[in-house]
């Protein structure tokens, strides 16, 4: 054996010993969702959620389907509010002179970096004066906050690519700059506007601390604040068949997608941090 | 047509620093074709781009039809653009970019589609009207580029370096088929470009810029034949003007120009002004300009061949001064029947009245004016 | 013609200057009322005894005097660095180590594109089925996986409650896996970027693969890691959300981090302000963490003027 096979084997080994819990969890899940683990017998009475409202060791919670329905609608406004303010705002950043711009812009790449999330107590009772607990309102204007500047700063990257010709030649030919954003710009930037809903998505819908937070109604939650009731017991007892049952069907979809786009989550990832 | 006067561009704000363009005075006729011809960073895209209404003059002028139009919109100033890039909008088809200066000033589609088609079939390009623009090679989207500036019927084209990205022999066709185009909607243009024989060739009139002024605006022979500078002398001209360091004096009655390896005495037909005299300067002459003469003819220099380039249409003959006295190289161009090797002791001669004198003392301004 | 005036130096009409204000004025609305504010607010309330009964006192320093004497601090505060240190290390090594093995060893082979896939799918994951499985080995009743194993082989005869145990490391480990992916990411295209000739030449030269990594890949790695490190510091230092959903700061407080802390006071135990004194010395932390990683950047580069003027 040369010694080039022999160094690729080792690699080999190494990387699959590596990967080898993150494959031993996905085939868990589907295991454990399907399987009895004392009897060693498939069944799918683990999915009798889907007609039945869950009720387990003392926590009782809504059908799941309104669930669904909620987390669909909390996870596309947010994508729908993310990329309509982002992607004006990248466009002024990117595009425009305007007084105070470089220093919002060093603003801006400072909140990117900042942990919003260490403001939760002050934001919490600011949400109490504006009446907005308890309230999608609320989740969302706090979401679609934390994570404008990543998406912001992505997007201005995609708007710094476009090449000045194309805006010139679009205002010789009779736009004005906002009708050159419309109409050429943002057609322009179509995949990083992919890219960014596509990570709003993702942020969105597996969302659960806000909710925990701030939302106390069972049946206004979205599916990862649901799973986070059963997960984050006081008791420490789990049934890992019903958990892993509502995970596989609250995370398919996405895998599955994911797998389609994981080209996208390389490149954007680049794209923010592309001055290292 | 256009007038531009007293134009100074400064970016940022800044004073005097950053001047792209320092006073700019320039005259267009309606119809006519004129090359802004200048070296990287001597402020002619900034001055197209000012005529474009893309940047503002920090101060001057610029006149459409006597019309102040500083700060009018460039949608508004009813001009077509090419870009070197050709920024062809890749969102849209062939038909869309050639319709879209239409459809913005709000012709129904079907109008614009039609007038579409009829641009694009002078450009030869009709039948790509389907097509992205990422599907078509460089010479079919420089031919989208122009359609899409003409489709509207503009008052005043503007061609920022068009032909840059075309390779050599495409660019001489695209060359002469802009210049037909050009003549037959009798569109004023202003093409900006740093390749001399490309602004030579197409233009009725060239401008020199460096420094962000105009160093010579004039018809291309003119230009070539009288440079009113050291600047346009040696900026134009290819294998480029010989330039010898010297000092006019007056001797024995005669005015000669002394250099360290040659004298030459200036004919009786171009004397210059007594206040020249002791004057450091440049003498100046084209390659073509130089001949190869016998041992025995007035005013010949005796020289060292130092290298011989075969052109093709002729030789470059490289000369030295064989006494080691004069540092500067010489070139001269010769016919390729001339048997000539490196080595050789040669004689040469300066045609008649072909020579320019830069005054060192005056900005490199060319002492005799040919009027 | 005659136009002897000089024209004015060219002045931008004032709704030309205020246009660009109108694409950047939800997000700065949103910012100014939940980020701006509440940092202001977090800063007052740091200052009073805001708790349950919602009246707030001002008692000056007190919250600060109360945190540093606070017995928990030590604990906590090892406990934050403890978590910090060790995950960054772990994260960073692996992210390292994958990132060379899928971009050198490799580079271009299938196998490297379903690591990288399958490396990225912690992360893609939402964090609430993520940490089950997580749970699901360590659970400290004999359904666990490990335990199962330990008393199938007879090593154990009763279920080791490993939460109780090992609480920091499992926390650390769940962490670990799902960060990975995002040095790995920025790690893998930096390597990506280096020309294949230099991988060429120093095989003519005759470099060991050791020399390569050491030599080649490693300083082109410099600026990636400095970002990776720090960027992954702030996130540790500051969020919780891992440590809430597999332990909750417990056993005890054996996995309370400083953030975590924070928040407990807050909303377990409603002492508002209390907690918003110490959440202050964790943005202070983070602030000055932000503050270093901007350092290693150059915004001028990043901002540049439009080149069309209106």
């Amino acid at each position: 054996m040369s010694t080039s096979t022999l160094k690729k084997l080792l690699v080999h080994t190494y990387m699959t010993l590596f990967t080898l819990p993150i494959i031993a969890m996905i085939i868990w899940y589907f295991l454990a969702a399907t399987m009895n683990f004392t009897t060693g017998q498939f069944s799918i009475d683990n999915f009798s959620f889907f007609t039945e409202p869950v009720e387990y060791a003392g926590v009782k919670l809504p059908l799941i389907w309104p669930i669904v329905l909620n987390t669909l609608v909390y996870s596309f406004l947010i994508v729908l509010i993310e990329v309509c303010i982002s992607v004006p705002t990248a466009y002024a950043f990117s595009r425009l002179d305007f007084k105070g711009r470089v220093s919002a812009m060093k603003f801006l790449f400072l909140m990117r970096s900042f942990p919003g999330i260490t403001l939760i107590i002050a934001t919490f009772f600011i949400l109490v004066q504006m009446n907005l607990v308890n309230t999608y309102t609320g989740v969302l204007l706090v979401a679609v906050t934390g994570s404008l500047p990543g998406r912001v700063y992505i997007m201005k990257g995609f708007f710094d690519e476009v090449p000045w010709d194309i805006e010139w030649a679009a205002m010789v030919d009779g736009c004005t700059r906002y009708r050159a954003f419309k109409k050429v710009l943002v057609p322009f930037v179509l995949p990083g506007i992919g890219a960014i809903s596509v990570f709003s998505f993702l942020g969105a819908y597996g969302e659960w601390f806000l909710f925990k937070l701030l939302i106390f109604n069972d049946d206004m939650l979205t599916l990862a604040g649901y799973l986070s009731k059963l997960v984050t017991k006081e008791d420490q007892i789990m049934n890992y068949g019903l958990i892993t049952a509502i995970g596989l069907f609250y995370t398919l979809p996405i895998i599955l997608f994911y797998i389609f786009t994981q080209k996208i989550f390389m490149k954007v990832n680049l794209g923010g941090a592309k001055q290292v | 047509m256009i007038t531009l006067r007293n134009i100074v561009k400064e970016y940022d704000g800044k004073q005097d620093s950053g001047r792209a363009v320092d006073g700019l005075n320039l005259e267009i006729n309606k119809g006519e074709f004129v090359a802004l011809l200048g070296p990287s960073g001597c402020g002619k895209t900034t001055t197209l781009m000012m005529l474009a209404g893309l940047l503002k003059p920090t101060s001057g002028e610029i006149l459409f039809n006597g019309k102040l139009v500083n700060h009018v919109e460039p949608k508004d100033r009813n001009i077509g653009m090419v870009f070197q890039s050709y920024a062809l909008y890749p969102h849209l088809s062939v038909r869309d970019n050639i319709a879209f200066p239409l459809r913005e000033r709000k012709i129904p589609k079907q109008e614009a589609y039609e007038r579409a088609k009829e641009t694009s079939k002078i450009l030869q390009i009709d039948h790509l009207l389907d097509r992205k623009p990422s599907q078509l090679s460089g010479g079919q989207q420089q031919r989208v580029a122009m359609a899409r500036a003409l489709s509207k019927n503009p008052e005043i084209l503007l061609l920022d370096e068009p032909m840059s990205n075309l390779d050599a022999r495409l660019k001489l066709d695209v060359r002469d088929e802009i210049r037909k185009i050009q003549r037959n909607l009798g569109v004023t243009t202003i093409i900006v470009t740093h390749d001399q024989e490309e602004a030579l060739a197409i233009s009725d009139r060239v401008a020199i810029l460096n420094g962000g002024q105009i160093q010579q605006y004039a018809p291309p022979h003119e230009l070539f034949n009288h440079p009113v500078n050291l600047f346009v002398a040696s900026f134009l001209g290819n294998p480029p003007m010989n330039l010898v360091q010297g000092e006019l004096r007056e001797m024995n009655g005669n005015q000669v120009v002394v250099t360290e390896g040659f004298e030459y005495l200036l004919p009786a037909d171009r004397r210059l002004d007594k206040a020249h005299m002791g004057k450091s300067v440049k003498f100046g002459i084209r390659p073509h300009d130089i001949a190869i003469c016998s041992p025995t003819d007035h005013q010949r220099i005796k020289m060292k061949v130092d290298l011989v380039e075969h052109l093709g249409s002729g030789k470059l003959v490289k000369v030295i001064d064989p006494l080691g006295k004069l540092d500067t190289m010489i070139r001269l161009l010769t016919g390729n029947e001339a048997e000539i090797e490196s080595g050789d002791e040669v004689y040469i001669k300066f045609k008649e009245n072909k020579f320019h004198l830069f005054d060192m003392n005056d900005n490199g301004r060319n002492l005799l004016q040919y009027k | 013609m005659d136009h002897t005036t000089v024209q004015p130096i060219y002045k931008k009409p004032f709704k030309k200057k205020m246009y660009p204000y109108f694409f950047i004025m939800p997000f700065a609305a949103l910012v100014l009322v939940f980020f701006v504010l509440p940092a202001i607010a977090t800063i007052a309330m740091s200052f009073t005894d805001l708790n349950a009964s919602m009246k707030p006192k001002f008692v000056g320093l007190q919250n600060f005097t109360r945190v540093f004497s606070d017995y928990n601090l030590p604990a906590i505060l090892w406990n934050t660095a403890i978590f910090s240190i060790l995950s960054l290390s772990v994260s960073l090594l692996f992210a390292l180590i994958i990132s060379i093995a899928t971009q050198y060893f490799l580079k271009g082979k299938i196998t490297a594109v379903i690591y990288r896939v399958l490396w990225l799918i912690p992360s893609i994951i939402p964090a609430v089925v993520y940490v089950t499985f997580w749970k699901y080995i360590f659970d400290p009743t004999e359904g666990g996986l490990i335990n199962r194993i330990l008393l199938q082989l007879g090593v154990e005869s009763d279920p080791v409650s490993w939460f109780s145990k090992a609480a920091m490391g499992i926390v650390i480990l769940a962490t670990v896996v799902s960060t990975i992916s995002g040095g790995m990411i920025l790690l893998s295209a930096a390597i990506n970027s280096i020309p294949e000739d230099l991988y060429k030449a120093a095989r003519v030269d005759g470099a060991s693969e050791k020399s390569v990594i050491m030599k080649i890949i490693l300083p082109t790695l410099k600026w990636p890691l400095m970002y990776i490190t720090i960027s992954e510091l702030i996130g540790f230092v500051s969020s919780y959300f891992f440590i809430m959903l597999l332990t909750n700061g417990g056993p005890m407080r054996d996995t309370t981090t400083l953030s975590l802390y924070a928040y407990q006071q807050a909303f377990n135990l409603k002492y508002y302000g209390y907690g918003a004194a110490v959440s202050l010395i964790v943005v202070i932390i983070s602030f000055i963490l932000t503050l270093l990683f901007l350092r290693l950047f150059d915004f001028d580069q990043m901002i540049k003027p439009s080149r069309i003027e209106d």
